[in-house]
């Protein structure tokens, strides 16, 4: 467990869906969040690899975060949703990145206490690109390791 | 070693500059030779000496101490006691090498070796300065400051104990000329840093005054550092060593510390008996001399290290200000005009950015603006316009950066270089203010210095050879940069030896590049392409400065990374100039917008040869599969062929204009329907190609680009070309970086993110080069049975019927629209006023039977024939193509006065042109007149000539136009079929004429056959060729030809035939 969820006693987290399963990612590495922006096929690239976008003049990558932690969804990638995070603190860039997700889902704040380390293996998904799980009673928000994601 | 990286980065960027320039003024000083210029070994001494004390200063010990001794040595040049000569100067820069080193890495300096450059300086003294200059000068002298006033506690003039290392050499020379010796305290944090000055300007400043001998840090006075009444010093305390002129006051005034901070020092030296005793002995004695300090109690001591002592009290001389050393001020002053803010790259790379985005939002808006025609916004457009281009030229001034950067390596580099070759070179360099953007200058290093040492080892020839063709023994390289049309032009020439064509091509041969018979139609420019293949040194030697295989392909490669382009031009015993072009700046590129499937792509122009537009109709003619892989046939050359949407594996998508909808494309290639179509095409598919709406469409064109990727050429076949554009080249992410295809991307007009095509990435994505090379060979040779007819540009024309004229492009000068009202009968001719000249027009229906021109038609065309000294053209309705052909011909069916013969293209009957003939029919008078004399002596000519010549075309007009001279004539297919008649003919025969390029046996194997052959070695033999370059030439001269000719040259030929003859004495 990071050492961030230590020192902290309550963290803000952005959640979204991927198919059914709700995933979290802490709020201070979110930049902003885009609604129907034109994803540039990158052809011959990676599954992952949704591709790229006009950020405001920056080239942004995106990643398709389904096929990264091959989660099952059939929600077809019409209408795209792409949260912006900051890696700069990350790789030592200042490069950005984008996640191609679902749907966007609540800000919410959660105990630190609250998050369990989470299973080798959770859901039928590599349990390396996790940080922990917190238990709600609509099922399980699982909080994504960004260090293990953009590597 | 000080751990400050202000203080310590500014040390390190000027002393890089000091460097560069000191490595220049050596160079200098050597070629002054016994004319030393006091002025220039003063600039290098006072530039090592700077970095000598502001290694001090920062507490770089091995970088002091090594140019310390380089310091001591230009004294030494200073004060002639040494003069260098080129082998002093060689281990001098090998010195400042070592000096480099160490300043780019300041903090691994301390753990450099320094003893064997130490060592060598000291040999190179040893050797050539008199052995007790030498020991006074490596005798250093230990000065201890020590504060004596004990007692005067409160005193802020605390300087502490210290020990000064200087030279006894200095010391005796300083208190010759005067001067008086001060130490005072200076805080790096305080008197520098927060003032503002480098730790090097105030050395310099120090230097104004006089010398700055020695700096230390004080110990104590960091000791002291939490001392309250010493608030005022800073935490990095220096106690500094000044001999000047100056009084203390003005010194202590023009440093800006207080007058409690310095104090004069006298040395007078005590003669203790101790010294005496000690002269002789080997071991260090410490004698202590007394300094007496005037002002404030502190003693100087000077301890003795070694058995040399001063033997006799020095007087110190007034100071006299009049003296050299007097400070600067102009100096001083520009110093400060050029202000200078060091900013972070970063920063300036997101400006540059940022100013990108704002042109691309200033086009979109501006074109908003222009459609909404209002006054107001219009001129506020106009403003905004204005300003961005404004801003985003000066920001891109920002990255810019002199290319005298670079340049100013290479005196040392050919210096280097020649010497080690023997051999004199002369460099020079123009336009070292030349600016190009940050990142270029860097990339150009590499290739330049490659070039660079090409030059001097394989150009330029060694002095005896030299003076042997008659040059000047010193060899001249010139290094020059200066912009032309938007681009930057940097060429390196040397005035060497040039590049051997022919050895080029030989290796081209045995490295089965291209075969022997391409070699010997290649021509001398694209033979000089070669030499930027992978793998080709021409060195006949391998040398360890060139010729190892690796070269001027990686400097080819280099150079297209920055986007520019190499281009060599050499002549043999005249020498190379090779011209670099590069774009002013990488970040914004004219490029060529593709589409493929729904996405577009964006190729840099730097990259494109041309764009081919080919009509369905001519795939069959123009694209050929060799097993898997597309091959296009352009002009000459065989191009191997790629897909976009293949190469990028994307859906092969095109737009259906007509449907206006994206259809897939099931062709996975365009030959597959090729072959489908080539055999019986269905009624259906016939009368869709003649339909204009067919042809028009984009269905039925191919757009293919034609691309350079390092050495190879190839084309890429895009869905549609989009257009031209300025683009701004953004970088792709990290996670993109491995996709070989893309170099970057950019946004377009409408914001959607277009990628960049990487042209290499894309041939080696493909596997290009392994699949085609081979195979194109390959495929050449079986081609040349067909492909051995020669093919001859024609320009086609007709006047309506089903039936096309033909004549020679060679024998056109050029093709014009005319206005039919502008031409006038003269003298029952047709004329027209051309330009300044009255221009007789043929009408062919006069001569030949073909329909006449339409003469109501305001739009005719002319063809401008090319005969010396005279304005004829060819008037005709209609002017149809300019196209090779194959000029195999049938000569009887419609020969007539004018016409050679005729042949069918494209079902059309088209009918070849005498143009001689034709001429002779308008008007006799007007063609070339026979020289009478041989008129005369034509009665009785006898001569046979024999022609070889595979074009039927060629050889009926040769034949008849030497039979027209008179002579005899045999003429035939080939090579072979012409020795075999030789042989049987062989009486007769006076002259050989020989095209060369012929099917079973072509000319020059048959020349070089009957030069070999003893009953045909007599024999003259031309060689008759449509284009005559100078390897051609020499080819023929090698296999025995007489004379080289261009074909359809009449009188040229006649004049030649006439003179081999009457040479002969047959006529």
């Amino acid at each position: 467990m990071n050492n961030l969820l230590e020192s902290q006693s309550t963290i803000r987290v952005a959640t979204f869906y991927i198919g059914n399963q709700l995933l979290g990612i802490d709020i201070s590495k979110v930049q902003e969040i885009n609604n129907d922006i034109k994803i540039s096929n990158v052809p011959l690239s990676d599954e992952i690899i949704a591709g790229v976008i006009n950020l405001r003049g920056e080239i942004v990558t995106v990643l398709n975060l389904k096929e990264k932690l091959q989660i099952d969804s059939d929600f077809g990638n019409e209408k795209k949703t792409v949260l912006i995070i900051k890696s700069d603190e990350l790789n030592n860039s200042h490069e950005r990145t984008g996640f191609l997700v679902d749907k966007v889902a609540d800000v919410i704040e959660i105990q630190t206490k609250e998050i369990e380390s989470s299973p080798a293996n959770l859901v039928g998904i590599d349990g390396k690109y996790f940080e922990g799980v917190c238990k709600f009673e609509q099922g399980l928000l699982i909080l994504i390791d960004l260090n293990e994601i953009l590597k | 070693m000080l751990d400050d990286d202000e203080i310590l980065n500014d040390f390190v960027q000027e002393s890089k500059e000091y460097l560069e320039d000191i490595e220049n003024e050596f160079l200098e000083i050597e070629q002054n030779g016994q004319n030393i210029d006091e002025d220039l070994v003063n600039k290098v001494f006072r530039k090592l000496h700077t970095i000598k004390g502001g290694a001090g200063f920062v507490g770089l010990i091995k970088i002091k101490e090594l140019s310390h001794e380089l310091e001591s040595i230009l004294n030494l040049i200073r004060n002639r006691e040494f003069i260098p000569n080129s082998e002093n100067i060689d281990q001098m820069l090998s010195a400042i090498d070592v000096l480099r080193q160490m300043v780019f890495n300041p903090h691994d300096s301390e753990e450099v070796d320094i003893t064997e450059p130490l060592a060598r300086l000291k040999k190179l003294l040893d050797s050539n300065v008199a052995q007790d200059v030498v020991e006074v000068l490596e005798h250093t002298v230990e000065i201890e400051s020590k504060n004596i006033s004990s007692s005067d506690k409160s005193a802020n003039s605390e300087i502490g104990i210290n020990n000064f290392e200087v030279s006894q050499y200095d010391i005796e020379n300083h208190l010759a000329s005067g001067k008086e010796f001060f130490v005072f305290k200076v805080d790096l944090i305080e008197d520098c840093e927060k003032k503002n000055k480098t730790p090097l300007e105030f050395i310099e400043q120090c230097d104004a005054l006089g010398e700055l001998l020695d700096s230390i840090f004080s110990i104590e006075g960091i000791q002291n550092l939490d001392q309250s009444e010493l608030g005022s010093v800073g935490n990095m305390p220096l106690i500094c060593l000044l001999a000047s002129h100056y009084s203390l006051e003005s010194i202590a005034k023009e440093l800006n510390i207080s007058l409690d901070k310095i104090h004069q020092v006298n040395p007078i030296l005590d003669m203790g008996d101790a010294i005496v005793e000690n002269e002789q002995s080997q071991e260090v004695s410490q004698v202590e001399t007394q300094l007496v300090n005037s002002n404030s109690e502190v003693e100087v001591a000077i301890l003795e290290k070694s058995n040399e002592v001063l033997t006799q009290e020095i007087e110190v001389a007034p100071p006299n200000l009049e003296s050299s050393e007097k400070p600067k001020e102009e100096k001083k002053k520009s110093k400060k005009a050029d202000a200078t803010v060091r900013i972070n790259l970063n920063l300036l790379d997101q400006l540059m950015t940022l100013a990108g985005e704002l042109v691309l939002g200033r086009n979109q808006m501006m074109q908003i603006v222009s459609e909404r025609k209002d006054a107001d916004l219009n001129l506020i457009g106009q403003k905004i316009n204005a300003v961005t281009t404004e801003l985003q030229g000066t920001i891109m001034q920002t990255r810019m950066q002199q290319i005298g950067d670079v340049f100013n390596r290479y005196p040392r580099v050919v210096r280097d270089l020649s010497k080690k070759l023997g051999k004199k070179i002369e460099l020079s360099i123009e336009g070292n203010d030349v600016e190009l953007d940050r990142t270029m200058i860097e990339s150009l290093a590499d290739p330049l210095t490659h070039i660079i040492r090409n030059s001097i080892d394989h150009g330029i020839e060694l002095p005896n050879d030299r003076v042997k063709s008659g040059k000047v023994p010193e060899g001249s390289l010139l290094l020059k940069a200066y912009h032309e049309s938007g681009l930057v032009h940097i060429v390196i020439k040397d005035d060497g030896k040039g590049i051997d064509k022919a050895r080029i091509k030989q290796k081209a041969v045995e490295k089965k590049l291209i075969t022997a018979e391409e070699a010997l139609k290649m021509r001398d420019d694209e033979a000089l392409s070669y030499i930027f293949h992978p793998g080709l040194s021409t060195a006949e030697k391998v040398s360890d400065i060139s010729g190892r295989g690796v070269g001027m392909d990686v400097v080819k490669t280099n150079i297209s990374q920055i986007g520019g382009s190499v281009e060599i031009q050499s002549d043999q015993g005249v020498g190379t100039t090779i011209v670099i072009k590069l774009p002013l700046t990488l970040a914004i590129i004219p490029s060529l917008v593709v589409r493929s499937g729904q996405e577009r792509y964006a190729i840099p122009q730097v990259n494109i040869v041309e764009l081919v537009r080919i009509k369905a109709n001519d795939l069959s003619q123009k694209i050929e599969k060799i097993k898997e892989s597309e091959v296009f046939r352009l002009r000459d050359k065989l191009l191997p062929l790629l897909r976009l949407s293949k190469v990028l594996n994307d859906g092969s998508c095109y737009y259906d204009p007509l449907a206006k909808d994206l259809k897939k494309n099931e062709r996975s290639n365009i030959i597959d329907r090729r072959s489908k179509n080539s055999d019986e095409p269905s009624a259906e598919i016939l009368e869709q190609r003649k339909g204009e709406q067919r042809r028009k469409s984009p269905l039925n064109t191919y757009e293919i680009i034609v691309l350079r990727a390092g050495e190879y050429e190839y084309g890429l076949i895009v869905d549609a070309v989009v257009n031209f554009e300025e683009i701004v080249v953004k970088p792709l992410g990290r996670h993109l970086k491995k996709y070989l295809c893309y170099s970057g991307a950019t946004i377009m007009g409408n914001g959607e993110v277009a990628l960049i095509l990487d042209t290499v990435g894309i041939a080696e994505q493909s596997k290009l080069k392994t699949i085609n090379i081979d195979e194109l060979i390959k495929k050449n040779d079986t081609n040349k049975n067909y492909d051995k007819h020669e093919k001859v540009p024609f320009a086609f024309l007709s006047n309506g019927g089903n039936q096309q004229l033909a004549i020679p492009l060679s024998k056109v000068s050029r093709l014009d629209k005319i206005n039919s009202q502008s031409i006038e009968e003269i003298m029952g001719k047709s004329t027209i006023q051309y330009f300044d000249q009255t221009m007789t027009l043929i009408e062919l229906d006069q001569y030949i039977n073909v329909p006449p021109v339409d003469k109501s038609q305001e739009n005719l065309f002319v063809i401008l024939l090319k005969i010396p000294n005279q304005c004829i053209g060819v008037l005709t309705q209609e002017l149809r193509d300019i196209k090779e052909i194959n000029t195999t011909m049938d000569v009887g069916t419609f020969k007539s006065k004018g016409v050679v013969g005729s042949t069918i293209i494209d079902g059309i009957t088209t009918l070849f042109l005498d143009v001689y003939e034709l001429i002779d029919l308008v008007d006799p008078s007007l063609s070339a007149p026979k020289d009478p004399i041989q008129s005369q002596k034509n009665k009785d000519e006898t001569a046979t000539i024999l022609i070889a010549e595979d074009s039927d075309f060629f050889r009926a007009q040769i034949k008849k136009f030497l039979k027209d001279e008179g002579y005899h004539v045999l003429d035939y297919e080939n090579g072979k079929l012409a020795f075999d008649g030789l042989i049987q003919n062989l009486s007769k025969v006076d002259l050989v004429m020989t095209d060369i390029e012929m099917p079973e046996m072509d000319g020059l194997e048959l020349a070089a056959a009957i030069k070999k052959d003893a009953r045909t070695q007599h024999l003259n033999v031309f060689t008759l060729t449509t284009l005559a370059g100078d390897d051609d030439r020499q080819k023929g001269v090698e296999a025995g030809v007489d004379e080289y000719m261009v074909k359809l040259d009449k009188d040229l030929v006649i004049s030649k035939v006439r003179e081999y003859l009457n040479r002969l004495g047959v006529s």
